[in-house]
């Protein structure tokens, strides 16, 4: 039985620059993994990046794991916007970011083949996330100047952090 | 295997000089940004008074590792 898991997410952040106020809403995926510590009684539930791969939160819930690794990779695009000059740069640092990949992306493709082709998941605390089509949920990551004058605001551009299992096709 | 919950950072740079020599770390925010052969992975930290004294996620290390491509390095060194 697999304790380890492939979901998307999905979250949007506001990052003030030099000269720029930045949207970025990603949509990517993480290995989200169910752990034993030698020093604890209770698991730790770690999501491990994929796409993006640079980052991972562990915490005692799924929930609070991914609520910590929101404030991580708040701390990171912060950190490209301390190092951009502009908006520019900051935009192309995000996008190398995002396309980062290592290891965990191989293990989170056979994960998700196994739950496509048919394999159930038993762990409760994922089985009762949300559902998505890969269609649906295509890793993007979109980084927008809002402060630029062509730039028109609408609770249309608003976005929930999620995640979501893969399904079935 | 299992694993502790955390790592000193001590132990991390230790263990970066045999798996990753020539690594550099650059101290900013609530982490190291730690660059070994054109990668980098940025090592929280977390909010503390003395930065040498933070205790690491093992995971983190571990996710640092996968990212750095020393894993089979770095783990054995610091796991239990």
């Amino acid at each position: 039985m697999s304790s380890e898991w492939p979901l998307y997410f999905t979250h949007r952040e506001s990052i003030e620059g030099k000269g720029y106020l930045a949207q970025v809403n990603m949509q990517g995926r993480v290995l989200v993994a169910r752990e034993n510590r030698s020093d604890s009684d209770l698991p730790a539930w770690v999501f491990y990046g994929v796409q993006p791969s640079s980052l991972s939160a562990e915490a005692e819930s799924v929930p609070a794991a991914f609520a910590l690794f929101r404030e991580r990779l708040k701390d990171i695009l912060f950190s490209i916007a301390d190092d951009a000059r502009d908006f520019d740069e900051f935009h192309a640092a995000v996008s190398a970011f995002f396309a980062e990949t290592d290891s965990d992306t191989d293990v989170w493709v056979r994960r998700a083949a196994e739950v496509r082709a048919g394999q159930t998941v038993q762990e409760m605390a994922v089985s009762r996330l949300p559902r998505r089509v890969a269609h649906e949920v295509e890793p993007t990551c979109s980084v927008v100047n809002v402060s630029a004058e062509s730039y028109r605001p609408s609770p249309e551009n608003n976005v929930a952090s999620q995640i979501f299992q893969t399904t079935a096709a | 295997m299992t694993y502790r919950t955390f790592v000193h950072l001590a132990e991390v740079w230790e263990a970066l000089e045999r798996c990753a020599p020539g690594y550099s770390k650059r101290h900013t925010r609530d982490h190291f940004r730690v660059t070994y052969q054109n990668r980098s992975y940025d090592l929280s930290c977390g909010p503390h008074g003395d930065v040498e004294r933070a205790k690491i996620f093992f995971s983190d290390v571990r996710k640092m590792s996968r990212r750095l491509q020393i894993q089979d390095c770095l783990i054995p060194l610091l796991g239990e």
